[in-house]
């Protein structure tokens, strides 16, 4: 085994180049894409064990809110994010947060 | 009734059109046997989202609620479906078709994502919604309903690159993770995963800014993609004890394969 290039997508282009000195490296490439519904469960597992936090960037409040809504996609399409961007729909589910 | 958000159909081409969005009256779904009704609380955005108003993304619909990633509490159940789940607070699996081969989807139309498609044609953008027993897990607890709505595609994309295809001898202290453009939501995800096994974290990214904010989360540096040479600054901050990076989580394409090749060690040394 060699080092390993995870690919899950390609921004810059459809195609990329592998390099004779890439086989020279025993380098992996492997494309890798979503998730299968165990790994969804590993997934949220390990982030209970840990007590990882995903990076939020932005949040707007309500479904009724579409000029909040379409900001958000604004800062998808300016690229701008640092992190998810969040429509908060109801509030309900607040008290069960410990 | 409840209130749902779709795109709404304008002329337009590919990459050119931007569906506008839809405020919706529609009714409450009812859950069949096996489904639990969903109050959903918070929702969150994918760049898959973009291309399906750009009308670049497949099977648009514009009946079909938009987003996949999506968070709530459990309001009623079917009459299969297990009673504990009421009053419980989930994240919904974003995605159906793919059961547990590591390899890929068992299903031969492939994997189908949530929101705004014909393909699996439900979505979080919405009050409610009806989603089979089998396709939520309990929402963490330590998370807040936002948190946990940002959790499902990303988180789930970001631990098959990493966790699953990046093995498992490359993620413990003192190996070297390097990740490209940060900033976006699966790579910040991998941060996130890969800081967590204590691997040492890497990072690009177009600006200084967002390097600043990586290392604030756990990352141990990071260089400017957009610089001329920039593996060989980067190759300086490694540590004296691993001068090699193990493994790249990558999502640009490109030239990685190359700055790869002069980043990645050369050969196996303990493991």
């Amino acid at each position: 085994m060699g080092g390993i290039i995870a690919v899950y997508g390609m921004t810059v282009g459809p195609k990329m180049p592998f390099l004779m000195q890439a086989v020279l490296k025993n380098i992996e490439v492997r494309g890798s894409t979503m998730g299968s519904r165990k790994e969804f469960k590993d997934m949220v597992d390990f982030i209970k064990e840990k007590k990882a936090t995903p990076i939020v960037s932005r949040t707007v409040q309500g479904i009724e809110n579409l000029d909040g809504i379409n900001s958000l996609f604004d800062d998808m399409k300016r690229g701008t994010q640092f992190g998810k961007l969040v429509v908060e729909i109801a509030r309900e589910g607040s008290e069960s947060k410990l | 009734m409840q209130k749902s958000i779709t795109i709404s159909k304008v002329e337009g081409r590919p990459g050119q059109v931007y569906y506008p969005l839809s405020l919706n009256d529609v009714p409450k779904p009812t859950p069949s046997a096996n489904e639990l009704l969903i109050k959903i609380t918070a929702a969150a955005l994918n760049h898959r989202d973009l291309f399906t108003r750009q009308a670049l993304y497949p099977a648009i619909s514009f009946e079909v609620p938009l987003l996949a990633d999506g968070t709530g509490v459990v309001v009623s159940c079917g009459s299969s479906a297990d009673k504990s789940w009421e009053g419980k607070r989930v994240v919904i699996n974003p995605g159906t078709g793919w059961k547990d081969n590591v390899e890929g989807p068992e299903d031969k139309g492939g994997y189908k994502i949530l929101g705004g498609t014909r393909l699996y044609p439900n979505g979080t953008l919405q009050e409610y919604m009806c989603v089979p027993e089998t396709e939520v897990e309990e929402a963490p607890r330590h998370l807040s309903d936002v948190e946990a709505a940002a959790i499902p595609l990303t988180g789930l994309t970001a631990w098959r690159a990493v966790m699953v295809k990046c093995g498992a001898n490359n993620l413990q202290p003192g190996k070297n993770i390097l990740i490209t453009g940060i900033g976006g939501g699966v790579a910040l995800m991998t941060l996130t995963f890969a800081t967590a096994t204590g691997a040492n974290v890497w990072v690009t990214s177009g600006n200084e800014e967002k390097i600043q904010r990586a290392k604030e989360l756990g990352a141990k540096g990071g260089v400017i993609y957009k610089e001329e040479g920039w593996e060989k600054k980067l190759q300086g901050m490694l540590p004296a004890e691993n001068r090699q990076i193990d493994a790249i989580v990558d999502g640009a394409g490109g030239d990685i394969v190359e700055k790869g090749v002069k980043l990645l060690k050369v050969s196996l040394s303990t493991e």
